[in-house]
This record gives C-alpha cells, structure tokens and sequence, in this order.
C-alpha cells in the first residue's frame, strides 16, 4: 500500500515539474525542475515499463543459467555484482556523445531537446539497449552482427557490419572534429591535451615495467601530473615562446590527429591507449558525478527560452526542421545505436542472473540518458547570445566580438561585445566566437558551474580548461580504441573475399586496414576542418542518421526474434520504437538528398554550387573555383552516404518483414537460444 | 524452468542472493559473510563498500577480479597452474583492445 502512494506521488511529481518547465513563460525557470522531472519519469520507466518488459515480453528466468555461470572461465565470461556490472556498462556506454547532441539540440530552446531525451529514452533507447543485451545474453554474449546473422541470415549479418563500420567512420571523425574545433587556437587546451601523450606513456611503462597492475596509484599520480598539467598550462600559453609552440590552425590539428590517429592504433595497447583509457574513464566518470552535485548545489536558472524560434528551422547551429532533425540531433542521449554494440559485448557476459537485466540494460541507459540531460541544462543556462555567438559558423556571424554580438544581436538574442569578450578572458581563452562542436560551450557552462561551487570566478579558466581536458581525453581514447576496432571490422569484411585478410596477429592485413581505416575517417574530417560552415553543421546530422539507423537495426532484430520466440503479442514494444527511427532516419536521410533547400540537402548545394561554377562564379564561403570543386565534391560524397544509409536501414527493415512473416507462419517458436550444457 | 515469478520482489528472492554492492556473487560466499569474520558493524559495511569500489573502478578499465580467477581456477581446474597476477592483468589488458573492443561516442 505505502509502495503505491509513493509511486502515485512520484507520477504527480513527474507531471508537476513537467508542467512547470513546459508552461513557465517569461519566468526563467529552475534547472532543478528539469532534473527531478527526470528523476521521477526515469523511476517510473523503470518500475513499471522495465519490469513489464522483463515479466512479459523476455519472461527473464532467474533459475536460467547465463552465459556468465555456464562458461565461466574468470576472465571473459564471469558472474557480476549487479552494481558492479552496472559500473562496467555504464562507462562503455557513456561518451562525448550524450554531452555534445543536447547542446547543439539547445538552438530550439530546452523544451523540445527535454522531451525527447525525456520520452525517448524510457520509450526507445533504454528498450532497445535492453533487448539487445537479453538477446546476446540468451545467445553466450555473441555480438550484434553475429545475432542478425543467426536470426535474420547471413546477408542481413554482413549489411550490419557494413553498416556498423560506415557509422564508426562518422563517430571518429566527427569526434575528431569536436577536438580540432575546442583546441583551434587554443594554446592552454592544445598543451594540456598534448601533455596527456607522455603522462599517458610513463603511467603504462611504470605498469608494465616498474609496478605492473597497481592500476589506482599510477592512476592517482597520473591525475595529479593533468592536474598539473592545467595549472602551468596558463604559463605555457601566456610565455612568448612556448605559447606559438602550441597554437595551430584547424588544419594544422586535422593532419596531426590523423597522425596520431594511425600510429596510436599500432602500437602496443598497454604502452599509450590502455593508460589514457584508464586515466579518462575515471576522469569521465569523476567530471559526470561531480556536474550532477554541481547542478544540484547551484540550482542554476536556465537562461534560455523554451522554445526560440529556430523550432521552426532556419537555425544557425544546424539546418533543418524539428521534425525529423531534432531526433537526429539528440542522438545517443535519447536513442543511441552503438549501444547495441556495446550490448551485445562484454557486459552479456558478465551477468551473473537473469533478473539483473533490467537494472543495468535499461537503468544504465537511464543514466546516460541522464547524463544528457545535465548537457542541455548546461547549455541552457548560459546567456543565449553566448551560446549563439559560441555556436554559429564564423561565415555567420563572423570572427570579432563587434561582428558576433551584431549579428547575434539580430537573429533575436540581444548580447554586447564587451561581454563576449569578458567571457573569453575569464575563461581564459583568446576568443570563444564560433567554438563549434558543442564541447566548448559545455566547458563554458561546467565553469560556470564547477567556479561557482569551488573556486569562484578565479577559477573559471582552470576549469573551462578542465572540461576541455576531460571530453578531449576521452574522445581521443575512442578515436583510437575505435580506429584499432574499426581495423578490425574492416579485417572481417575484407575477410569475406580473401580470408588470409582476417588473421589477427598477422601484420600486414593489420597495417592495411589500419591505414583504410584511419583514412577514412581522416577524409571526413579533413572535409569538415575546411568547411566554411564550421563541418559540425555538416557532419553531425550524418553522425545521427547513422547512429539512429543503427538502432534502428537493432529494434527490428528485436522485434524479429520476438516473432521468432512467439511473443508476438508483446512485439509493439520493439516495433513502436523501431518505427519511429525509420520514420526519422528515412524522413531526414531523404531530405538531405531530395530537399530543395540548399542548407539541408547536400544535392540542393552541390546544384547551387555547379551552376555558379558553369558561371565562373565564386560563391560564398568558397574563395576560388578550386574551393568550389572541392564543396561540389564534398556534397556529392555526403550524399552517396546518405543514399547508403538509407540501402542499409531500407534493406533491414526488408529483411526483418521477411523474417516476420515467415517466424509467424510457423506455428512453434524458431528463435535460437544458446542454453546448451555447462563448458567444460 | 521454474514457475515464473509474479512479481520483481519475487524474482529477486528466488535465486537467494541480495546482491549487496561489494559482494562478488561468485566468490565464495563465506569469504564475505559477515558470521564468518564475526564482525557485522559499520567497519564491515564500509571495507565490503570499498572492495565494491576498488571492483567496480577495475572493471570499469576491463579488468575483472584476480582473486575470483583464482578461485575459479582452484575449484574447476586445480590441475592448470593459473596466469600470475601479472600475467592476469597483461591478459586481460591485450582482451579489452582486441577484436570487438567497441567503445562508444
């Protein structure tokens, strides 16, 4: 009875702050409401639609042995504390993702980005990651390619991994981008992220040689070198000679990531990415614990409306509509598919019993969902006209104070000069006009945030700084843990033609698909560095088709195996969601080849921009008729993309229909599990 | 199979196992119950806390309990000498970049 009134009373609490950020107007708005609101919609999701799935739809059997207890072997496959399981997923999951979409989402005001993560994530994302894991779990914790393979056959499975590997690509460079776009020109950002590579390389001699293993107290030193890292950072920035030594262009930046990238996948792990990887997962996990306490203790007001008027399109940050392009944008905050990857990974593996599921399936998704949300209220706390004078092309809104605030100023978001620039200096920085990428802007708001907590405003500039080390130290650890995955989801691609391609240990299919690999990402970078528009406006949305796509994927697999498992009456838990992607992913995919609008097609532009070409004319932002080829070039590239992303979510949807229709024909269930005899 | 359960309190004490933060459910159990080290106060509650941490933060990088892998080992295969610590650690540092080492954006 007690149980029921107090989720009765976590309902109209729910509702409550849901109706105060949805119907303030004029009144600036807590960001507190915004957080219990989704604190008490993450608890309901879980209580009621979490435990139904788990009851009904999966029927989750405690006394069923897991992959986990029937293969245990103390290292791939061993049973785990819940919470420590939960520890472990969720800081696979977690990354620049979730932090960057709602920040960008942040040009149509902080309502429309709220709800989606909000609904999205009890409705579709925390599901599909839930599905995905009981999937793999029932099936010895195989990966997602390896499930569509066995489930919908082996043309599906291959144009998985297709697809997989195309959205690894985007990830990357995308990733890529946010670093070059945060370090451009920033010398103090460029030398603590560069300092990183040694700190990293003595933290994994000292484990591989001095102390091997002692993981927590080279970690600790480590953290103090960063920390310190920070701290002189400043010097090193203000001193005549050190300071040109680390201040590049976005050019400079784009060839030197793609140099690291390459050679940071060939060596040996344990020399730089295992270290840096240790160091930035506790920094991550450290930097989101210590933004929810801030968030709380602060109780900031959000400064930005709850819708402005780029919800009609139109807006500067990103083109297009919000439907389908906010749904896009958002991306892994509220849906994210690369979470099936991760689902169907290490953590099956490790569950130690069947009703533990639910907890680090969904509620894991919950907490990055949450994760998401703490990034929109940072965004929609600072001024507007900051956050559009941070976040517009330079071609926009050009590249001074004056010229910033005046063109801010007329989209509506009234912001002076001087304080653009107060800002930059507080935060110690040169300029902060046009810090595309999301990443800066966040850093801006965890400054404001963290000074006002320790520090105050003496401390903004060491931790601005602090939040660029953070997202930068961990993206570079995904772009080169996923450079070195990439390799070898290539290798196994590749291998379906020449099998000699796919031999692990052998090392020149390695260098090679390596070298594709790093290239490939390295081009969209190189194309998003040189875009006039800043590249973020360009490469995201790709990055969140894909992404959704994905996920897409891995909804219809689920609903493909409930068929196959005779649930169908339980099955518009995975085809409502899975609906509502295609819908996105197919709605925005087309309309970035088929729109007539220039800024959202890239067909429309590389139209536009040909026939000025035929003219002989040099339109904006190109300066030269090579400049226009290379545009022209470029939409076309992004195009046959999106093209490609629509074949592969096109021909799954196909592929799930066919093996619907024939899993219902069949009167017995077909679905394969792995329940088979104890190992060993 | 056994019967379904009807409710989530149900699932959870089927199996019988609380789950508490710090306790890995596959040591052996004695190891971590409190009658056995006689000592049930907050000194209790907060070393098996930290243990919880110390697992949690390894795991985290990849790198599961030594100390299960050698129980493991002792109890299914005493006769295969089992990986030293060190051993363990480079182990499973190799395994987390390999093939499949998806991380996400």
């Amino acid at each position: 009875m007690l149980g029921k009134i107090g989720w009765a009373l976590a309902a109209i609490i729910a509702a409550a702050a849901l109706a105060v950020i949805a119907t303030q107007r004029g009144e600036p708005v807590n960001a507190l409401w915004i957080v219990v609101a989704a604190v008490s919609l993450y608890l309901i999701g879980y209580r009621f639609y979490a435990l139904y799935i788990a009851k009904h739809v999966m029927r989750l059997d405690p006394a069923l042995p897991t992959p986990a207890v029937r293969r245990a072997d103390g290292l791939d496959y061993v049973p785990t504390n819940r919470y420590v399981l939960f520890g472990h997923h969720f800081a696979a999951i977690a990354g620049a993702g979730p932090l960057v979409g709602p920040v960008l989402a942040a040009q149509m005001g902080y309502l429309p980005g709220t709800l989606w993560i909000l609904f999205g994530v009890v409705l579709a994302g925390a599901v599909q990651d839930f599905m995905v894991l009981f999937l793999s779990m029932r099936r010895d914790g195989k990966s997602l390619g390896e499930l569509v393979r066995m489930e919908m056959g082996a043309v599906a499975g291959t144009i998985a991994l297709f697809g997989a590997f195309m959205i690894m690509v985007i990830i990357l460079a995308v990733l890529a981008l946010i670093v070059v776009r945060a370090l451009a020109d920033s010398p103090w950002g460029m030398f603590t992220v560069a300092a990183t590579i040694p700190i990293a390389i003595f933290m994994g001699l000292y484990l591989r040689y001095i102390r091997p293993g002692r993981v927590a107290e080279i970690s600790i030193i480590g953290f103090v070198l960063l920390m310190l890292a920070i701290v002189f950072g400043r010097n090193i920035a203000e001193s005549p000679v050190f300071g040109p030594m680390f201040t590049f262009t976005p050019v400079q930046l784009c060839w030197l990531l793609i140099g690291y990238g390459g050679i940071a996948a060939i060596l040996p792990v344990w020399l730089l990415l295992a270290p840096r990887d240790y160091l930035s997962t506790f920094l991550k996990i450290g930097a989101i614990v210590a933004l929810a306490i801030g968030i709380v203790v602060m109780a900031p007001q959000l400064q930005m409306p709850a819708l402005t008027k780029f919800a009609d399109g139109g807006g500067p940050v990103w083109s297009g509509n919000l439907f389908p392009f906010l749904f896009i944008t958002i991306a892994c905050g509220a849906v994210s598919g690369f979470h099936a990857l991760i689902s169907s990974g290490t953590t099956p593996k490790l569950i130690a019993n069947e009703r533990d599921v639910p907890f680090i399936g969904y509620g894991g998704m919950l907490m990055e969902s949450f994760v998401a949300i703490m990034a929109l209220v940072g965004a929609s706390i600072l001024d507007p006209g900051l956050y559009f004078a941070m976040n517009s092309p330079s071609a926009l809104i050009g590249t001074t104070p004056e010229s910033a605030a005046a063109a801010v100023t007329a989209m509506g978001f009234p912001v002076t000069p001087e304080y653009l620039a107060q800002v930059a200096k507080d935060v110690g920085e040169a300029s902060v006009i046009s810090r595309t990428g999301g990443a800066p802007t966040l850093a801006v708001a965890m400054a404001e945030i963290f000074s006002h907590v320790i520090g105050g405003s003496a401390m903004k500039a060491f931790w601005y700084h602090f939040a660029i080390l953070f997202e930068a130290l961990f993206i570079l650890t995904a772009v080169d843990a996923g450079t070195r995955a990439g390799r070898f989801m290539l290798q196994d691609l590749i291998g379906l033609v020449s099998p000699q391609f796919r031999n692990a240990s052998s090392l020149v299919p390695g260098f090679i698909a390596t070298a594709l690999c790093v290239s490939a990402w390295g081009y969209f970078l190189y194309q998003g560095v040189t875009d006039p528009l800043g590249g973020v406006n360009t490469l995201w949305p790709l990055f969140g088709i894909a992404n959704q796509m994905l996920a897409a994927v891995a909804l219809v697999l689920a609903t493909v195996v409930l068929f196959r498992m005779k649930r169908h009456r339980f099955a518009w838990v995975t085809i409502l969601p899975a609906t509502w992607l295609v819908i996105c992913t197919v709605t925005a995919g087309l309309q970035k080849v088929l729109s007539s609008d220039p800024a959202v097609s890239f067909v429309a532009h590389a139209r536009k921009f040909s026939a000025a070409l035929e003219q002989g004319q040099v339109l904006a932002p190109a300066k030269n008729l090579a400049e226009m080829q290379r545009i022209i070039t470029n939409d076309w590239i992004d195009a046959g993309l999106c093209i490609l992303f629509l074949g592969v979510v096109i021909s799954m949807v196909i592929f799930g229909i066919r093996s619907i229709i024939s899993a219902y024909r069949i009167p017995e269930p077909t679905a394969i599990e792995i329940r088979g005899v104890p190992a060993e | 199979m056994t019967q379904q359960p009807k409710s989530l309190k149900d699932m959870w004490q089927q199996a019988g196992d609380p789950g508490l933060p710090g306790r890995p459910v596959t040591l052996d159990q004695t190891a971590h119950d409190p009658r056995t080290h006689g000592n049930q106060g907050p000194k209790y509650a907060l070393r098996r806390f930290f243990s919880g941490v110390r697992e949690t933060a390894n795991l985290m990088i990849g790198i599961p309990s030594y100390e299960n892998y050698l129980a493991h080992m002792a109890n299914r295969h005493p006769d295969i000498a089992p990986m030293s610590e060190i051993e363990f650690f480079r182990n499973r540092q190799e395994a987390r970049y390999g093939a499949g080492g998806a991380r996400c954006c």
